[in-house]
């Protein structure tokens, strides 16, 4: 029983980082490209990432092997991939806070906060737990979303089904596909073989109904190609009444925060793995070299991040290598 | 020692300072031909037994034949159960120092140590902080060896262990760690042993600085051990596998290692039928939201997101607001302050006078305020509700950091709203997840999962309470075999 809480607890942190990753790739990458076929885009960015996963349960079944932590390259890919996802997901945080909620304080006082609270919550076993514990509020708080969502729907707001068309399909693909990387992260940890293969499938589904309902809620009209980072961000709480927009807008942040401390906590774990070593100070630096990030200039910083995402999808592919490997 | 008297009394009254230390008391004598002294505290011994069961009987035998073997001699002379040869100084000083009589002989290379101790102290009486509706009106009182009978009076098992320990160098404290031998996880026991031997200080003066040394989170707001007064309450603690640490001196003991949880309980709810107990628990988990959130989401509502509240209150509010000359942060700290310091001022001021000083303050300033439009009518109503929430949690302790960790919340409503609420919230849920108690994690067994008895959040019935807490053996954590309620065939 105490190694199941474990478990539960490390099951709970990297669904909401999974979760967090998609749901923001979606919602400020594919959404503006792909407009009215976002729900099935999202599936369709998953798969490569769903195929790679199913692909190395069943190199390590069969190579009887219980994880890919024993790699030597792939932890550092991993740990790479979420310090990316770090930088994404505070630039993701920060524009909220100032463009969305509208609050006091600038882009680099807000990382600074951010930075600030990151630091007093990482927790090496306490941010597990506490994902693990906030799991049923925000569970609740995605719910009340969703239904607002829903409730405003229309069907017609799904058509045209193909967006603008193939071409703008294509963009959002590439520009989506490589959030299929964060179906490594259960090939990580000691899962119960039985249950590894269903792994991403809760994950995913509560992305693609979310994205659903934002399709549902949203006229294709008002999803256009030059989105801002900000207007994305907003876009999906803007058309919500107040009270739902107030409690989204607070599950975005609280889901943002805690995938962001368990993003720094995964990644310092990770990029010492090779070396059998701990350092308990390196989450905390990273997590203030991502607040450090937020002093440049915000549009060339997401820019780039893009570019790097686009090839995310390639840890995958050294995972599949590594599952191939014989066992070190 | 030595065996000259002479030399023993020497060393005795220079280590007593018995020129200066006019209640160390030396009573010369002789017995078997020989010189003897008895020292001992006057007011911590019962001259009554000192007189009739060590005296006497050592004066009758004073013109017998020397004995060949004094120790022995003198051991069936005294009429005391409870003997001890000690053959240090320091030992002899410390049975002086804690109560006990020690008899010196000369040709006798020890003393002897009578337990004849006596001293004035406080009868069994209600607990002061833990009042019940049902169940027992009994509390501990500042005697350890009471204490310990009435955990013993509850607990018929010689299963249930009292370890005998001190702590601090200048002025050694008594202690008893008590457990229950096959309940106790082994590992948590030594783990406690060894911060106990390890405690470097020179005098441990209540079991509150007792418990600030042992917990692991000395920076943390939130206690990791539980204080009660109770017997019933301590006992239920040793059933569960926990530990129980009683200090000569302290009318409370402490539990270790808790959960959350455990400062939520009170003994009332096992008393009575599971829905009223689990009512209660609820009611008392809500009374704690309120004293944390209350006030700053009122402020966060109202200052930064007044589309999140009903137009006739938003109306109602804002009516209010435009007469009074402060923001509604800056009523709401002060309101707030306010109520702290009627609560410590009622606190210090003894008995009825404490109750009608709240009472008066309370309703007087309250009224004041409202009429010198210093602060709006709801925001009376936020506050006392925000305050009975924390009149409504057990644990005194608790309450002071829910009381603190308002303020911090009340300063994230006023920053960011809402959104400083709900970051602030998961840095909270967090960092409590991460807590420890004695190694044990504090939120368990919601955040880790364990195995435990059906008694959280929810008061479940007490035939279903069929395992120990987590806390405990992990090896033997059944209570009983089978159902509880073997009658009961359906």
């Amino acid at each position: 029983m105490r190694l199941r809480g474990g478990l539960l607890a490390w099951r709970s942190q990297w669904r909401l980082v999974a979760a967090v990753v998609i749901f923001r790739t979606m919602v400020t990458r594919v959404l503006p490209l792909a407009g009215a076929a976002g729900w099935w885009m999202t599936l369709a960015c998953l798969a490569p990432g769903v195929v790679l996963y199913a692909s190395g349960c069943m190199i390590l079944r069969l190579r009887k092997r219980e994880s890919l932590a024993d790699s030597r390259v792939l932890p550092l890919l991993v740990a790479l991939a979420l310090a990316v996802e770090t930088v994404a997901s505070m630039t993701a945080l920060i524009t909220l806070f100032t463009e969305g909620v509208g609050t006091r304080g600038t882009q680099w006082t807000l990382a600074i906060s951010a930075a600030g609270l990151l630091l007093f919550a990482l927790n090496r076993e306490g941010l597990a737990r506490g994902v693990y514990f906030l799991r049923l509020p925000l569970a609740a708080l995605l719910a009340v979303a969703l239904v607002s969502l829903a409730g405003m729907g229309r069907v017609d707001h799904l058509f045209p089904p193909l967006g603008d068309g193939v071409s703008s399909l294509l963009a959002a693909l590439k520009a989506g596909a490589g959030m299929g990387w964060v179906f490594v992260l259960p090939l990580m940890e000691k899962t119960p073989a039985r249950r590894r293969i269903a792994e991403p499938l809760p994950v995913a589904a509560v992305c693609v109904a979310a994205v659903l309902c934002l399709n549902l809620a949203l006229p294709h009209e008002l999803i256009t190609r030059n989105l801002s980072l900000g207007d994305s961000l907003v876009m999906t709480v803007a058309h919500l009444p107040a009270f739902s927009r107030l409690m989204t807008i607070c599950l975005w942040m609280a889901a943002l925060f805690l995938a962001l401390g368990s993003m720094v906590s995964l990644a310092g774990k990770y990029a010492l793995l090779p070396w059998k070593r701990e350092l308990i100070w390196l989450p905390g630096t990273l997590a203030v070299l991502a607040a450090l990030t937020q002093l440049w200039d915000i549009e060339r910083l997401w820019h780039w991040l893009g570019r790097a995402e686009g090839w995310l999808l390639a840890i995958p592919l050294a995972a599949l290598f590594c599952c191939g490997r014989k066992k070190r | 020692m030595s065996s000259s008297l002479e030399r023993n009394l020497e060393v005795m009254e220079r280590l007593l300072y018995r020129d200066v230390n006019t209640d160390m008391t030396r009573r010369d004598l002789r017995v078997f031909r020989r010189e003897a002294a008895v020292y001992y505290v006057d007011g911590l011994v019962s001259t009554d037994f000192l007189q009739h069961y060590v005296l006497t009987p050592c004066l009758e035998k004073a013109g017998q034949e020397n004995a060949v073997n004094i120790e022995d001699a003198l051991m069936q002379t005294v009429h005391v159960a409870d003997v001890k040869t000690v053959t240090a100084y320091a030992e002899v000083v410390d049975a002086v120092v804690n109560g006990k009589a020690v008899l010196l002989c000369d040709g006798m290379p020890s003393a002897l140590c009578m337990d004849i101790r006596f001293f004035v102290r406080r009868s069994i009486s209600p607990p002061l902080t833990e009042s019940v509706v049902n169940g027992p009106h009994q509390g501990f009182n500042e005697a350890l060896r009471d204490n310990i009978t009435l955990l013993r009076r509850i607990l018929h098992t010689p299963e249930l262990i009292g370890e005998m320990t001190t702590v601090g160098t200048a002025s050694p404290t008594n202690l008893c760690v008590m457990y229950l031998e096959n309940a106790v996880d082994k590992e948590l026991l030594c783990r406690l042993k060894g911060r106990l031997a390890r405690l470097r200080v020179d005098q441990v003066l209540s079991i509150g600085a007792l418990e600030q040394l042992l917990e692991d989170r000395p920076y943390a707001l939130l206690p990791q051990c539980c204080l009660t007064e109770r017997p019933d309450r301590a006992a239920s603690f040793l059933l569960e596998g926990q530990i129980v640490i009683v200090m000569d001196g302290a009318p409370q003991v402490l539990a270790v290692p808790i959960s959350f949880l455990h400062l939520f309980h009170t003994p009332d709810d096992t008393s009575m039928r599971w829905q009223y107990g689990t009512f209660l628990r609820l009611i008392r988990l809500l009374g704690a939201l309120c004293t944390l959130l209350l006030p700053g989401l009122f402020v966060a509502a109202a200052t930064f997101h007044p589309e999140a509240l009903p137009v006739t209150l938003l109306t109602a509010i804002l009516e209010s607001q435009a007469q009074v000359p402060l923001s509604i942060p800056a009523e709401t700290f002060l309101m707030l302050m306010m109520f702290n310091l009627i609560n410590e001022a009622g606190t210090r001021v003894p008995g009825v006078v404490g109750n009608s000083l709240g009472t008066v303050s309370g309703l007087i300033l309250g009224q004041a305020a409202v009429e010198a439009k210093l602060i709006h009518p709801l925001l009376i109503i936020v506050v006392a509700v925000s305050s009975l929430g924390s009149y409504a949690i057990p644990d005194y302790s608790l309450g002071m950091a829910f009381r603190i960790g308002q303020l911090v919340f009340l300063a994230a409503g006023c920053v960011f709203g809402f959104y400083g609420i709900v970051l602030l919230s998961a840095v909270a849920a967090v960092r409590l997840c991460g807590m420890t108690s004695l190694g044990s994690p504090f939120a368990a067994p919601v955040a880790p999962v364990r195995t435990h008895n059906p008694d959280d959040f929810i008061r479940w019935p007490i035939w279903r309470q069929r395992l120990r807490t987590w806390l405990g053996n992990p090896f033997s954590m059944e209570r009983v075999h089978g159902r509880m309620r073997g009658w009961d065939e359906k």
